[in-house]
């Protein structure tokens, strides 16, 4: 996993509890490490140990920590100045959806270890987008939930984001139904 | 169609800023992403300016020569600017543009966005490469700042450590300080101590010997008494000082064990024995158990063990109105246990804690009533700790108390208990149930068959071997039994001599199972003892004393010892005196003017050699250093002032033993 993830997870953690949960859920992880590099590479496990340390100060699932993680990825990476690359700016919610494999195929240029997911886009019909998830992570659905989430909410949409088909319960691939219920004027 | 053959759609989804334009320069078409843009209005002409290459102008015989060249256009009026390739034919020309940012950021300022550059143009790529390597940099100036924080606070730290080791070692250095201010003046206390309990046994030996002498004189009931009650405020005064000097001793560092092979029984027994008339006074019974698992031999020091058991016997018996004091020693994993037991006024629990420290007694009154310095428990406590153990007390108030304490004394031998070989069995008639049973024990201890009874009219008929009998008074008005041998309090012990007389004998009490083999198993009856002469006696010694009370105590003891003394009044003389006459033994004071103890003993020992009678040293002092060094000159022994005649004949008798010199007659 990419340092930019790992840099996330601590910037979620700063600005909700401050430095010193910070330093304490390092220390719980058993992470040695003053600060992560964005362009660097680091082992996945170790991001797993900081969301399952994460988890434990919270009091939360893991999945839950990863959704709660997904919901600020958008507004991380805008901070970061990634905004450009998914057109948040300027498309709607399909044109960012539907520019989620080019935007994962731009990234790997800069980050040539990075093992992206891939995205089909199905709909919208009759108000659900049907989005299937490629990926050759485990575990990694929450996350999807809470980015799809921050993309509705940045583009005023209204509505839920259901994880239908779970890999983890036997279905061949994760899928996701983001239900519109409204869309407020841009 | 255009150019390449692809519909304007086709072609805006690979170059979203596509233009299409006329010979006139005027935009027929324009891709999609200049709808984000606003298609510009005008011509080519006015719409844009050519950067690249430098000078060209745009018309359309200029678009044709411009075809096989890349060109950088500036939007007039905006920061944008697009790089392309052109294509012409006979009636319109196609410029392929993709926007030439240098950022993200650009790019969005722009209005435009990711998709707006052609797919085929890595500049989207580098693009996000370049914002990535800014992020990454970013991080990396985190990462310094964290470090340059950390490194600011270990310096921080680092310069608090030091301080506060500074500070550290300042305190160290005054308490070292302090330490040293504190033994400095433990020492002086102790020496200023020191000399002023040798001023005052000056004058305490020659109140206490003169004492001792008179009582050897015709004195009336009235008189004996005064004399008593002087003698007895003169060894109180010596105790007292004796206390405090040791207390002294302690505080100051200065108390040295002095290690070897002692027989516990025989020191218990000689505290017992040393307090018996205490006891005898009060009416109280004074026991002493010593099992035969305690071996024959402990290490300790005697001296600091006789002390703790004098203290502790000498407390219980001042604390107790009635009943008994017993004393009871035991060995175990190489350490000696003591106890002393009494049914006295006992401790309340809140004073039982601090009894140990130092001028502390259980309350004031105790001092006051009982007396004391209050130093004897701490003295003692602190005595057991150098001999690596401790002390402690149990008690209930009204109810007696028990102090217990151990010390390290490795056994050495085990204890074999005289048997008895008797053809019957033993009755001991004693009133006190206690005692009674004590000395029962002690004989069944020793292989006797015992029956022990109250009194004689309880005594059943039969065939003893022998008969132990106390008190005096079951004698008197009636036959005594046969084989009946008295047996009375150690205080007792001249009274019962008398009684024995045409008896079997006497033993008192405590008794040693030697001593009761030794009688007991003796023939019947025993002749009465016969008075022995002085062992000293016709003994030539020559006292070397200065102090004018001194020399008349010391003399007037001589002559009750029957022994022919000469008398120096310092150093010098005593070396003159001992040229010229053949002396058996000398007596000699240790700090004298004109010449001292120490000087003339070197010169006697060095003109004399092996012929040198014995010389013992009579000092006031007690520093342990005058005592190693009158050892170290070659004096045999040294009586510490105020001397006793019992004493000064004992360490005469033990000198000269070795010698072979009669001491008899």
């Amino acid at each position: 996993m990419y340092g930019i993830v790992n840099r996330g997870l601590e910037e979620l953690i700063l600005r909700e509890h401050g430095e010193e949960v910070w330093l304490d859920i390092l220390e719980s992880a058993d992470v040695d490490i003053d600060g992560f590099v964005s362009l660097q590479s680091y082992p996945d496990a170790l991001t797993v140990k900081l969301v399952v340390a994460i988890a434990e100060y919270k009091g939360m699932s893991a999945e839950e920590v990863l959704i709660h993680f997904g919901e600020y990825w958008t507004t991380y990476t805008r901070m970061r100045g990634f905004g450009p690359i998914l057109n948040l700016e300027q498309g709607s919610l399909e044109d960012v959806l539907r520019n989620l494999g080019q935007m994962h195929r731009r990234v790997r240029t800069s980050m040539p270890q990075m093992r992206p997911p891939s995205f089909v886009v199905h709909g919208p019909e009759q108000g659900v987008f049907r989005i299937e998830y490629h990926s050759e992570r485990d575990g990694l659905g929450g996350f999807v939930v809470g980015v799809f989430r921050s993309l509705m909410r940045l583009k005023g949409v209204q509505g839920e984001v259901v994880w239908s088909e779970r890999r983890s319960e036997g279905a061949p691939l994760d899928v996701f139904e983001l239900r519109i219920a409204s869309q407020r004027a841009a | 169609m255009t150019p390449l053959g692809l519909g304007h759609d086709e072609l805006g989804r690979v170059f979203p800023l596509f233009l299409r334009v006329d010979p006139a320069l005027e935009i027929l078409r324009a891709g999609p992403g200049w709808d984000r843009l606003g298609v510009p209005q005008g011509g080519l002409l006015e719409s844009f300016e050519v950067l690249r290459p430098e000078g060209a102008v745009l018309s359309w015989d200029t678009l044709a020569h411009l075809r096989d060249t890349t060109v950088l256009l500036q939007l007039r009026d905006t920061e944008l600017r697009l790089r392309g390739q052109i294509l012409t034919r006979e009636d319109y020309a196609v410029l392929l543009l993709s926007p030439a940012v240098r950022s993200l950021e650009q790019l969005s300022q722009s209005g435009l966005q990711i998709s707006d550059i052609a797919p085929h143009d890595a500049s989207s790529e580098l693009l996000v490469l370049v914002q990535s390597l800014d992020a990454s940099l970013e991080d990396s100036r985190v990462l310094a700042s964290r470090l340059s924080e950390r490194r600011r606070r270990l310096q921080a730290a680092r310069k608090e450590a030091e301080q506060a080791q500074r500070v550290a070692e300042e305190a160290l250095q005054v308490a070292e300080q302090a330490r040293i201010e504190a033994e400095r003046s433990a020492a002086a206390r102790y020496a200023f101590l020191a000399a002023m309990s040798h001023e005052i046994r000056t004058p305490l030996n020659g109140v206490l010997g003169m004492g001792e002498l008179l009582d050897g004189t015709d004195l009336d009931s009235e008189q004996r008494q005064l004399l008593g009650t002087l003698r007895d405020s003169g060894t109180w005064l010596l105790h007292i000082i004796n206390d405090i000097l040791d207390f002294s001793k302690i505080d100051s560092g200065k108390l040295g064990l002095e290690l070897r092979d002692v027989d516990p029984r025989a020191l218990a027994e000689e505290v017992v024995t040393l307090l018996a008339p205490k006891a005898q006074a009060k009416g109280l019974e004074l026991l002493l158990d010593v099992p035969a698992r305690v071996p024959a031999q402990i290490h300790t020091d005697p001296t600091r063990l006789r002390q703790v058991l004098l203290n502790l016997v000498g407390n219980a018996l001042k604390f107790t109105r009635k009943g008994y004091v017993e004393v009871s020693l035991d060995h175990i994993d190489g350490a000696l246990h003591g106890q002393v037991r009494d049914t006295g006024i006992g401790l309340h629990p809140d004073r039982q804690e601090r009894l140990f420290e130092p001028f502390t007694q259980a309350d004031l009154s105790t001092t006051r009533r009982y007396g004391g310095t209050g130093l004897g428990l701490s003295i003692s406590r602190q005595l057991c700790e150098a001999m690596g153990g401790g002390i402690s007390v149990r008690s209930v108030l009204g109810e007696g108390a028990t102090f217990s304490f151990h010390l390290n004394a490795p056994g050495k031998g085990q204890y074999r208990c005289p048997r008895l070989l008797l053809d019957g069995p033993v009755a001991v008639v004693e009133r006190r149930s206690r005692t009674r049973l004590a000395w029962a024990s002690q004989l069944r201890d020793m292989g006797a068959e015992v029956v022990a009874v109250d009194s004689l009219r309880n005594l059943p008929e039969r065939r003893w071997a022998a008969v132990l009998v106390h008190p005096l008074a079951e004698l008197t008005g009636q036959a005594p039994p046969e084989r009946c041998f008295v047996i009375a309090d150690l205080a007792d012990a001249a009274q019962a001599r008398q009684a024995a007389e045409g008896l079997g004998g006497h033993l008192s009490f405590p008794c040693r199972p030697e001593q009761i083999r030794d009688v007991l198993g003796g023939v019947i009856p025993q002749a009465p003892e016969p008075q022995s002469a002085s062992p000293c006696a016709g003994l030539r010694v020559l006292l070397v004393e200065d102090n004018p009370v001194n020399q008349r105590v010391a003399l007037a003891m001589l002559k009750r010892l029957e022994v022919y003394a000469t008398l120096a009044p310092d150093g010098l003389h005593a070396v003159a005196l001992s040229a010229e006459l053949p002396f058996d033994l000398i007596l000699m004071d240790v700090q004298m003017p004109v010449m001292d103890g120490f000087t003339a003993t070197e010169q006697i020992l060095a003109e004399r050699g092996a012929s040198a009678p014995p010389i013992i040293a009579m000092t006031a002092s007690v520093m342990p250093e005058d005592r190693e060094r009158a050892f170290a000159v070659g004096m045999s022994a040294v009586l510490h002032k105020p001397v006793r005649m019992e004493e000064l004949e004992r360490t005469m008798a033990q000198v000269l033993q070795p010698r072979g010199l009669a001491l008899l007659g």
